[in-house]
Order: C-alpha cells, then sequence, then structure tokens
C-alpha cells in the first residue's frame, strides 16, 4: 500500500466542506467525486466520503469507500493504469480552475500552543467490551491555543510554588471542546451551560534560568440532557429524550521556555466517566456509564500536524 | 438521578503519585497503531492538488466526515 501510495501525491481532508464549498479546492473535488462512488447520492445521506485517485484536471481515476486494505490496493493499481492512459493535456489542472482558497487551517497559532488530543476507553471490570474494533477503539483531535492563551497556563509571576487558575473562558473551552466522547466517532461540542465544574491549575515545581516547570491538576463536571439521536440514521426521525456527559480529573505536567515563549513540553491526562451518546460516535448500545480517558499531548511539527480542531467554530476567535 | 447514582457507585479511577506515565501510556496510541503516518499524507487537498500538478502525478485522496488527520 505504501508503495502504491508513493506513485501518488496522498491528502486528507475533511469531506463537508470539499462537497458543499464554492472555491477552486471545492469545485475540484466536486468535479471528481461527481464521477464516484457515491455520484448524485442523497439517501441515507449525501456524503461523498471515501477514497479518491484523480488526475489534477479532475478525471476521475477511480474510487471507493471501504476499510479493506486490499481493495483499496486494488483500486490504486487500476488507477494507475488509467493514469497512463490519459493523455498529458488530460492530466493537467485547467489554469481557469485555480482561485483563492481559505481554510479552518490559515489560523494555526504558529507562536502559539498546539496539542494532539486523544480519545480511548479505558479498561471496565467486567470485560463488556464488544470483541471486535471497538475494544481498541481511539480517537485524535487537535486543540490550539494562540501565544497569549498558551501564557495563561502560568502564574503571572511563575515563582517555585506559585500558581494559577486557568482563566474560566479557556478552562471551559477545553473541557467541553475537548473533553467529549468521540472514542469510535465523531460528536457534537457540548454548549457553555453543560459546564458544570471545569478547573486546570498549573503550579510551578521547578525553575531554572528561563525554563518553568509545571504540575497541572483539574477536574471537570459536564452535563446535558434533552432529545437526539443516538443510532446514526436509526432514530433520526424520531429520537428519544437522552444524557450526555462526563465527570473526572485532571493531571499533566509541562514546561514553558519564558524566553522562546511557548511550552517544550506539555502532557495532560483526563479520566473519569462518560455517558450517553450522539448520532454519530458509536455508542447506541453502550449509553451507561464507564470509564473514559483523554491526553493532551505537545503535538510535532510535521504538516499533518495542523490540522484545525474538529470544534474550531466553537472557540470564540475573531 | 440515576445517572448521578451509578456514578457515585462506580468505582473512578483517581490520579496520583506516577500515575501520569501509566495512563499516558493507556491512551496515547502504540506505534503500531499509528503506521498510517507512514505515508506522508499532505492535510490539505488544495496543496496536494497544486503539487501533483506540478509534478505530474496523480492526487490519492482520502476524504471522510472529519478531518482523517484530525477528529473522524
Amino acid at each position: 500500500m505504501i508503495e502504491l501510495a508513493q506513485r501518488f501525491v496522498p491528502a486528507a481532508d475533511e469531506v463537508g466542506r470539499l462537497q458543499r464549498g464554492q472555491d477552486a479546492e471545492c469545485r475540484l473535488f466536486q468535479k471528481i467525486a461527481e464521477q464516484g462512488h457515491y455520484a448524485g447520492r442523497t439517501q441515507p445521506t449525501d456524503t461523498r466520503q471515501g477514497i479518491y485517485a484523480a488526475a489534477p484536471s479532475g478525471v476521475l481515476l477511480g474510487s471507493i469507500n471501504t476499510r479493506d486494505a486490499g481493495a483499496v490496493a486494488r483500486m490504486l493499481a487500476r488507477a494507475l493504469e488509467r493514469w497512463e492512459e490519459l493523455a498529458p493535456e488530460e492530466r493537467r489542472m485547467s489554469p481557469d480552475a485555480s482561485g483563492p482558497v481559505k481554510r479552518l487551517e490559515d489560523r494555526f497559532p504558529e507562536d502559539g500552543l498546539v496539542l494532539r488530543v486523544f480519545a480511548r476507553d479505558l479498561a471496565r471490570e467486567p470485560k463488556v467490551q464488544p470483541k471486535d474494533w471497538r475494544s481498541r477503539a481511539w480517537n485524535q483531535d487537535y486543540a490550539w491555543f494562540r501565544k497569549e492563551e498558551a501564557r495563561a497556563f502560568l502564574p503571572l509571576e511563575p515563582e517555585l510554588g506559585s500558581e494559577r487558575d486557568l482563566p474560566p473562558l479557556l478552562a471551559d473551552r477545553i473541557v467541553r471542546l475537548q473533553l467529549i466522547d468521540d472514542v469510535r466517532g465523531q460528536t457534537r461540542a457540548l454548549p457553555p451551560e453543560a459546564v458544570e465544574r471545569a478547573r486546570i491549575t498549573a503550579k510551578v515545581v521547578g525553575r531554572k534560568g528561563d525554563l518553568v516547570k509545571l504540575e497541572l491538576s483539574g477536574e471537570a463536571r459536564l452535563s446535558w440532557m434533552g432529545r437526539w439521536p443516538v443510532d446514526g440514521w436509526t432514530d433520526r426521525d424520531e429520537p428519544a429524550q437522552q444524557s450526555r456527559g462526563f465527570e473526572g480529573k485532571l493531571i499533566g505536567r509541562a514546561t514553558y521556555d519564558l524566553s522562546a515563549e511557548r511550552f517544550t513540553a506539555f502532557d495532560l491526562v483526563a479520566i473519569g466517566t462518560r455517558w450517553g451518546g450522539t448520532q454519530y460516535n458509536g455508542r447506541a448500545d453502550d449509553l451507561e456509564p464507564a470509564p473514559i480517558g483523554f491526553a493532551l499531548v505537545l503535538a510535532g511539527r510535521s504538516p499533518a500536524e495542523r490540522v484545525a480542531p474538529a470544534q474550531l467554530w466553537s472557540y470564540g476567535w475573531n | 438521578m440515576l445517572i448521578a447514582l451509578m456514578l457515585a457507585l462506580a468505582p473512578a479511577p483517581s490520579p496520583g503519585g506516577g500515575e501520569l506515565d501509566r495512563l499516558l501510556g493507556e491512551i496515547v496510541p502504540q506505534p503500531e497503531e499509528l503506521a498510517w503516518q507512514e505515508i506522508p499524507w499532505r492535510p490539505a487537498f488544495w496543496g496536494a492538488a497544486l503539487e501533483a500538478d506540478a509534478g505530474a502525478k496523480p492526487i490519492l485522496l482520502w476524504a471522510m466526515n472529519g478531518h482523517p488527520l484530525g477528529c473522524t
């Protein structure tokens, strides 16, 4: 698979914006997708998600939506054969296909703090996890902080022993946008009104020149009730009364470089109990309280780690 | 009410001492779970399309509800 992929320029992207947007990027995707496996489909959803092979011109070479690696490899091999059959002018992007493209990643906080967020079910007693992919499921997301937001983790005068609670707006943002159950699939952020407790405290436990070592601790409780579907399309038209939430504790450590004005290390874990589900997070058969863990760690600097947080639109950034 | 009662009775994991490294080990994916990262995925379709056009290569696009390199 990796060898096959090397013969393409591989990209991964979010399909919702691509299939509904109007800019040059979206128009090119729509041209490709409307030749593909879900072309014209509106039911049960209009999604165009999947794996596509295409020429930069928009000529489709192959497409599929499957978790079967063998089927993907076969599709890619056929796509390469089609690519070889195309004349050079059939491969190239049309000059008038170009144009301005606006993306959430344009707001990447270059001088701020970027965390990679992982979510995973923790061990249960008795072991009641299903014997399929769900027993090993995990998901990831990103959390972005602008430079001044990252600095707000530190006490104003970061002397040994000093402490600071993260400003409530930031603590609430972390709790209700990141401590949400997306282990088995996408979920929705909780509204501000769902936050019952959100505290993250940083204590200076070491100081060596400009390096400030922090111990992080905190607690969170989120709870929300209402009527919404929890089983994909099955209960979409007749959603029942639901409850969802998380209650847990946070611990962590971090190091901030005062001269570079950035974190050089950051590990924050939240563990506790989740309950409930949402339409696409795969919990229809797992709504009762169960243990869950979240880890927020410093992201790397690779291009793939510049993906925008799923809930960036809820950040309130101008 | 039922949830409050169950939470009160549930053995909630409690952090403390050297728990942080153990919990990170439990939650953060292991290298074999991140094997898909061996493919140098570009995080945006448009950049890849321009690169493919300039390099005379076809595009491989993995498009999902939720960014495949983020939260899906």
